[in-house]
């Protein structure tokens, strides 16, 4: 510990040698934490760490069969682990702490309305009437930038976006002003541009109520903006805690070092592929998805998932597709593998149209493309052993006999990073990097010279990120094949893609070569999603936090394509050699 | 929503035609004949046979039977039964309302007494009250229906004398003294969907207790008698109710076993009887009858199912 903390008069909350087991097993070790009015505190550590076990525990709310072990927590006047009565604890909740979980799509009732949802917890610990209560909550709705949020109270969650849910719900905790809020992951599950606005409207309002926050994240970059002071939590146990920039610019504990130097990903290193002809050429791909009104019989309404994309990819290379959630860029890649109807458009995979060729050909052209999905919890049958699901990937190929095969597994698993003794075990032994691992040698497997990656690293840690991408970039060396590379975060396209292509609602804003499109974004949505996402970089006196702040572009005065009105005519224009902007008509870019 | 119901109850038209042709053609598949039965057995004079087809309509060719059968249908016409004499609907009617009451009534009960159960042993999961729980709903699971039927028969019915044991009295007729009789095979029911229903209702609390807004709803500070009825019960319960429904068609189609247990003349001991009596349109009737149930009583589920889940349209 870089300083130690001792609790003051002053200290809205004290934690004091805090110990929190599960069984015999012992998850937070000693930890000691303070908290003032009004200052935000980040926990930040890696799954597994502890850090949300910490949060959790200052509501009394760990999940079974944790329990605190040892140590106290203090808040205010009130023992959180030895209250006086069971009621105490109980009504300090939301009055005092408030509670903002990672998962918005989870963390709101289903069932109940939403302003239902909102007036409960009021009518419990306020005496308002009814009406105040309605108004206090459109009041905070207003507050977190929703619009009409009177007609919002009488939805249902599944009514919203992952970023509106998470809106609605730091309006719902905050419309108690309590004094502490603890903000559990709030925007791991969104994306950049979403991401950046949910923790602006969050410290506002928390500003505006005078509210301590602890935010926890496994993120140093998304929490370094938002910090005063930041604590590190490596297993359990509390390594190192100071003010944000001193944190940033002198780390004084090795683990800080790796996580700052995970967050920062090192230089870029494009993979070119090979000139010459394109070993993918998408054209002009739209897709639909189709939703049946009124019993199928008056018509149907239309959803444009993709409209109208070109892109090619030459062997060998890594091609960035990127856009926030919703953008249609994972359907690109689902319609490239045949899993997404094409309503019109072409793919050509190494000179030839897929759709045209006979059925067995086709299988055969496609057994070249493979993919690796985002969430490897999900994506490798959890009855399968390992062994078994890599050895799937050979599935097709009635030449190679059983000794083959399990010798393939064998280097492969070596190849990634893993052992051969692990083609024995079950998925849910291995952690989360290990099993994308294992989702990479299911798909290297049969030695395709394309893998469409759908954000592969997005639901792992920043330090194990860091580790995947080295391993693509490793094993592209040693097999050379191409690959899509479909990701929400710029940062991580830019690691290891030669070329990007940024998506909005279906559509191709922008194009260029990766370290163009970082020096001289032109279309206002590059630009947008460039600012949202934050790094740390290294400044004259060590890290700091690099925004990303682009000159002003106010003498550009191009009448540019703005996805919103999708129905508005839509172009694509040369700015230089394979820079390509989205523009509105007939606007034209002098190069 | 009245449109919804209206789309699937023609929807069902077709259904219940192929039920139609499916149970004609089934029931003269059947080995025997109706013209012996009704004679009374064992009967040589072929002339008294013919002549009991000919009124019967055995003798014409099975598809103007079933078109015969069709078109009465359709005037809401079932026939008449070739046992007793009596119109089929009107029996069919009156056996139903038997059935209908013993069912729903066992229902209701229930689910009062499951649904607070799955909810407490979820809320204490691994604790005492959960096991005790657990173990007499597995215990209930494991024994025969009919015998613990027949038990209570012995220990209400015989032993203590407190209930009596055969036959049936309405409701409309004598409302004090048709409690009585309801009051055995109701339980007897009751107690078997108790147990099925408690461990859907346990199963399914314990995983929409693991969920977020579970624990959100216990951080905004609420009471944990509040937190179980408004958040964890309708979530809870979409599962439980499915399996309502699928028992319920189930029951209300014949809870032929109980009702042969308890001589309750309802529905299923009619189907039955018929079978055996090779009383053609009763079995018919009924045979379509169910198929009906089937589908009224899955409509009325999916509407329920709307008050669960806000995600569920009815389009």
């Amino acid at each position: 510990m870089s300083e130690l903390e001792t609790g003051s008069a002053t200290d809205l909350l004290a934690i004091e040698n805090l110990e929190i087991s599960f069984g015999p097993l012992a998850v937070v070790k000693g930890v000691n934490l303070t908290v003032k009015p009004g200052e935000v505190l980040a926990i930040v550590g890696e799954s597994g760490s502890g850090k949300s076990m910490i949060g959790r525990s200052i509501l009394g709310l760990l999940p079974a069969p944790g329990r605190v072990t040892a140590g106290r927590i203090g808040f205010g006047e009130h023992e959180i682990t030895a209250p006086s009565s069971p009621d105490e604890l109980r009504l300090l909740r939301g009055r005092s702490i408030g509670l903002i979980f990672q998962e918005p799509l989870s963390s709101l009732n289903p069932t109940m309305r939403i302003g239902e949802q909102m007036f409960e917890a009021m009518r419990l610990h306020t005496d308002l009437s009814e009406a105040q209560i309605r108004e206090r909550a459109i009041d905070m709705l207003r507050q977190v930038r929703l619009d009409r949020p009177e007609a919002l109270l009488n939805r249902y969650p599944h009514e919203f976006s992952g970023g509106m849910r998470q809106r609605i719900m730091i309006a719902s905790v905050m419309m108690l002003q309590p004094k502490l809020l603890i903000a559990d992951e709030p925007t791991t599950a969104l994306d950049a541009v979403v991401q950046r606005e949910v923790l602006d409207i969050m410290q506002d309002v928390a500003r505006a109520n005078e509210t301590a926050v602890i935010l926890i994240s496994h993120d140093l970059a998304v929490v370094a903006r938002y910090a005063d002071r930041i604590a590190v939590m490596e297993q359990g146990v509390l390594v190192e805690s100071g003010p944000t920039r001193g944190v940033l610019s002198q780390p004084q504990h090795a683990y800080t070092r790796k996580l700052l130097s995970a967050a920062q990903l090192g230089a870029p290193s494009p993979i070119e592929g090979s000139s010459g002809k394109p070993l993918l050429q998408v054209e002009n791909l739209s897709v639909d998805f189709s939703e049946k009104t009124m019993f199928g019989l008056f018509g149907r309404k239309v959803h444009h998932a993709v409209r109208d994309v070109s892109l090619k990819i030459a062997p060998g290379e890594f091609v960035g597709l990127v856009g926030e959630s919703g953008s249609g860029k994972s359907t690109i890649g689902r319609a490239i593998c045949d899993l997404a109807p094409m309503v019109s458009g072409r793919v050509i995979f190494d000179g030839q149209e897929l759709d045209r060729l006979s059925r067995s050909e086709e299988q055969t052209q496609r057994r070249r493309i493979r993919v690796v999905f985002q969430d490897p919890f999900s994506s490798l049958n959890p009855r399968m052993r390992i062994g078994r699901i890599i050895r799937e990937g050979l599935r097709h190929d009635r030449s190679a006999t059983r000794s083959e095969r399990q010798r393939a597994v064998e280097e492969m698993l070596e190849a990634v990073g893993l052992t051969a003794e692990m083609a024995d075990r079950f998925p849910h032994a291995l952690s989360g990097g290990q099993r994308q691992r294992v989702a990479i040698a299911r798909a290297l497997i049969a030695k395709p010279d394309l893998i469409i990656a759908d954000e592969p690293v997005s639901a792992l840690d920043v330090t194990v990120q860091a580790q995947i991408l080295a391993l693509f970039k490793r094993l592209q060396a040693d097999y050379g094949f191409a690959c899509l590379f479909i990701s929400h975060d710029l940062h991580i396209v830019e690691q290891l893609c030669a070329r990007l292509y940024v998506l909005h609602k279906g559509r191709l804003m922008e194009e260029a070569p990766t370290p163009v499109l970082f020096a001289e974004p032109r279309h206002p949505y590059t630009r947008r999603l460039l600012s949202a996402s934050p790094r740390l970089e290294q400044g004259k006196d060590g890290l700091q936090l690099a925004e990303t702040e682009l000159a002003d572009n106010e003498g550009d005065t191009v009448d540019y394509f703005d996805a919103l009105r999708a129905d508005e005519p839509y172009r694509l224009v040369e700015t230089d050699a394979g820079h390509r902007v989205a523009v509105r008509g007939y606007a034209e870019i002098a190069p | 929503m009245y449109l919804f119901v209206v789309r699937r109850l023609l929807m069902s038209i077709p259904t219940l035609i192929i039920v139609a042709v499916m149970i004609f053609c089934l029931v003269r598949a059947l080995p025997g004949d109706a013209a012996i039965m009704m004679l009374g057995g064992n009967i040589d004079d072929e002339a008294t046979l013919e002549m009991m087809r000919q009124q019967l309509g055995l003798d014409q060719p099975l598809p103007v039977q079933f078109v015969a059968w069709l078109r009465e249908l359709f005037s809401g016409n079932l026939g008449i039964s070739v046992l007793t004499g009596q119109p089929v609907g009107a029996l069919l009617l009156d056996r139903f309302s038997v059935t209908a009451t013993v069912v729903l009534l066992a229902m209701a009960s229930a689910l009062i007494v499951s649904v607070p159960l799955g909810l407490l042993a979820a809320h204490r999961h691994n604790s005492r009250t959960d096991y005790a729980i657990v173990v007499l709903t597995i215990l209930k699971l494991s024994m025969p229906s009919f015998w613990v039927g027949l038990m209570l028969l012995v220990l209400f019915g015989a032993i203590l004398g407190w209930l009596p044991t055969v036959g049936f009295v309405s409701l409309s007729q004598d409302f004090g003294l048709g409690v009585t009789y309801l009051i055995l095979p109701v339980t007897s029911l009751a107690l078997s969907e108790i147990a099925v229903m408690t461990r859907m209702m346990r199963a399914g609390s314990l995983e929409v207790m693991n969920r977020d807004y579970i624990t959100h709803a216990r951080a905004k500070g609420l009471p944990e008698r509040q937190v179980l009825w408004r958040h964890v019960f309708p979530n809870a319960f979409a599962p439980t109710l499915t399996m309502v429904g699928i028992a319920m068609a189930g029951l209300l189609a014949g809870a032929a076993v109980t009702e042969t247990v308890f001589t309750l003349p309802g529905l299923g001991k009619l189907l039955v009887d018929s079978i055996y009596g090779r009383d053609y349109p009763v079995l018919q009737g009924a045979l379509l009858f169910i198929a009906l149930i089937y589908v009224v009583t899955n409509l009325l589920i999916d509407i329920a199912y709307t008050f669960f889940d806000p995600k569920v349209r009815l389009t």
